[in-house]
């Protein structure tokens, strides 16, 4: 597989505090690579300096062919790639379509402003001023002007923060639409839902460092997490069943919550056994939940804390 | 960087806070001061008491009640009278060019005996209350001492016609309008490369869209230069304007040459676009870079005598004054415009402009960091 990114030991370091503590990570061809972590852990640092917009302490990286840093290579490198920063804005006495026809004209390459305008089904505001846009709209534009010199690398910062969750949901396909284009991107986020429904690879990062990088499916299953099962029963357990319970050789943990039972299984497979021991001690349940661990479960496992702090 | 220049001139003509600021509001200054009665510039009220009494001194007198605006009394003998006449302001009868009228005096000149043949110094009274913006015996000082040079002249053998005719129009219709005039041109110039500069460039800076700009190949100076370049165009826009509804609308005269008014306008707004520029770098937000820009332009506006004369100031404060990149603007743009001064006689500002220049773009060199490193 071609590496549209190999970054090794990136420092970045600011009089004494390092941002970014020494990373290494490569990203392929392709792929929806995203970094994962909570505000300050040094995502924003680490995309600026790929980027070329902030100077590297030490350490070197290589994006779309392009060795940096380099002095010769700046203009070189952003020829190439898409860049989405978080929370800038636009010229504002500018239009949606003048302001892509104005940065197409930084580029070699570029789109026409309305066929991408009408991938985000802007094409009908295009005489407007970015101010008369919605959060969303706006979020999508941002995205549109990062591919408008067709970049082969998408980098976007925290690209649906802010938004309520069904407008991040619509810029995931669009992320996705980009992606099937053949264009890889690299995002940065810190909703771990996020990073688990649309990306292939994820690093997750604190406090300047790559804790671990691998899919989705990869970090959860190589941290040995248990699944949570809950259960709603139809009258409580007796004592001695709870305690019977809580000694079943399969069941790591066990608590009560509300109405609820919950309890955690490290192998959700063998789920009936434990259906079977239910139904032998006559205890009936309304409805059963089965909530896989997730990327939370394995950041709290990694740092001792949770994602969002 | 066509399309670029195309759309920064675009975005300057849509924001229409930032044209009411470069266009409309040095307008509105120049038609309120026109609303003012200078009348001609200057009423001088002249009690002469003339003791010599001879074809030189009575050739002064015909060309000094020949200028507008200049009233003439010979019936005082004694400068004491004179001089009492003008503190206690005691009417008299004033010959003007065309009309008599019963004033008060307001300049006393004294003529001793032997004037234009064995001395040439006259002595200029003045009540001190009522010398104004405009000081009517500084301006008879001038013309005495003008026509004296003549006469000077004259005696020294040096072929030159007693031209007593033509210095009395040149000073004749130099008005306060007349003064202003490039005053206000200087001022909207300052204003809008200053406060116009660091508001854009702040704001871009504040919503990031320069941090935008550097992640695309565009280099940043481009982007820079093309501001400049746009905000030059806007300064000649500016100068059109005001220099034509002056002289065509409101009757302002100006004397020397226009492209070389619009030369120094060109050349003086490098400084305070880079002013501007600075004012930006070292602020955090765009409300803090034009209270820092109005900061820096308001007290120039009037230290480098946009509105009173520089002279008026205290010594101190005037040596400083002279050395604000406003002064050496206003004195060119005034000397060209009231004095036809040419490039030449208008050298020793424009190296102080350009040194300001030279200064201002170092300072915007080390303070600025378009990538917000932090």
């Amino acid at each position: 597989m071609k590496k549209a990114l190999i970054v090794e030991n990136l420092v970045k370091d600011y009089k004494g505090f390092k941002a970014v503590d020494g990373i290494s990570f490569h990203v392929d061809e392709g792929e929806i690579f995203g970094i994962l972590g909570p505000n300050g852990a040094g995502k924003t640092t680490t995309l600026e300096m790929i980027e070329g917009l902030r100077s590297i302490t030490s350490g070197k990286a290589t994006v779309a062919g392009v060795k940096i840093p380099s002095r010769s290579s700046r203009q070189r490198l952003q020829e190439h790639i898409g860049v989405q920063l978080q929370s800038s804005s636009y010229f504002d006495f500018l239009t949606l379509y003048e302001i892509l026809d104005l940065f197409g004209s930084f580029y070699k390459e570029r789109i026409d402003p309305l066929r991408l305008l009408e991938m985000v089904q802007l094409h009908e505001k295009k005489d407007s001023l970015v101010k008369n846009l919605s959060g969303g709209q706006s979020q999508r534009f941002s995205i549109i002007a990062a591919i408008v010199n067709n970049p082969k690398i998408v980098f976007l910062d925290e690209p649906t923060t802010g938004l309520d969750p069904q407008i991040r949901r619509s810029l995931w396909e669009l992320i996705r639409d980009i992606n099937k284009e053949g264009k890889t991107v690299i995002l940065t986020t810190h909703y771990m839902e996020e990073a688990e429904e649309l990306c292939n690879r994820i690093a997750i990062m604190d406090k300047g460092k790559i804790i671990a990088c691998d899919s989705p499916q990869g970090l959860i299953s190589s941290q040995g997490l248990k699944f949570t099962i809950k259960f709603t029963p139809q009258s409580k357990m007796t004592k001695r069943q709870t305690e019977k319970f809580e000694k079943h050789p399969l069941v790591t943990k066990f608590w009560e919550e509300k109405s609820k039972y919950v309890f955690r299984i490290e192998d959700p497979t063998k789920i009936n056994d434990i259906l079977g021991w239910l139904e032998n001690e006559h205890i009936l349940f309304r409805n059963l939940e089965i909530l896989p661990p997730n990327l939370e479960d394995v950041f709290l496992k990694l740092t001792g804390k949770k994602l969002r702090e | 960087m066509a399309k670029l220049f195309i759309y920064t001139i675009k975005q300057l003509l849509r924001d229409k806070e930032a044209l009411f600021w470069i266009m409309i509001f040095p307008v509105i200054f120049i038609l309120i001061f026109s609303l003012f009665d200078f009348s001609g510039g200057v009423n001088a009220r002249i009690l002469v008491v003339n003791k010599s009494n001879n074809e030189i001194t009575n050739n002064l007198l015909i060309a000094l009640s020949q200028i507008g605006g200049v009233g003439v009394n010979t019936s005082v003998d004694s400068l004491d009278e004179a001089k009492e006449a003008l503190s206690k302001s005691k009417e008299y009868e004033f010959n003007y060019e065309e009309e008599v009228n019963v004033e008060r005096p307001n300049v006393v000149l004294f003529i001793p005996e032997g004037y234009g043949e064995e001395t040439y110094t006259t002595e200029v009274y003045y009540n001190e209350s009522e010398e104004g913006q405009i000081s009517p015996s500084g301006i008879i000082t001038s013309i005495v001492s003008d026509i004296t040079d003549e006469m000077v002249l004259q005696n020294a053998g040096v072929e030159n016609p007693f031209n007593i005719e033509r210095k009395g129009v040149s000073v004749n219709e130099i008005g306060y309008f007349d003064i202003l005039v490039p005053g206000i041109i200087g001022m909207s110039i300052m204003q809008s490369g200053i406060i116009g500069m660091a508001t854009v460039i702040a704001t871009l800076k504040e919503k990031r869209v320069l941090k935008r700009l550097s992640a695309t190949p565009l280099p940043i100076w481009k982007f820079l230069l093309v501001e400049v370049l746009t905000r030059v165009v806007i300064t000649i826009i500016q100068i059109t304007i005001m220099l034509s509804l002056s002289v065509a609308v409101l009757g302002a005269s100006i004397y020397g040459n226009i492209p070389l008014l619009y030369f120094i306008g060109i050349f003086s707004s490098f400084v305070f676009l880079t002013l501007g520029f600075v004012a930006a770098a070292i602020t955090n937000s765009a409300n803090a870079a034009s209270g820092l820009a109005s900061v820096l332009t308001t007290p120039m506006m009037f230290l480098s005598g946009v509105f009173f004369d520089r002279e008026t100031l205290p010594n101190v404060i005037k040596v400083i004054a002279d050395f604000l990149p406003l002064s050496p603007v206003l004195d060119a743009m005034r000397e060209v415009s009231l004095q036809e001064a040419g490039f030449r006689e208008i050298q020793t500002e424009l190296v102080i402009i350009a040194m300001w220049t030279i200064v201002s773009f170092i300072l915007a060199a080390k303070t600025f960091n378009f990538r917000e490193e932090s």
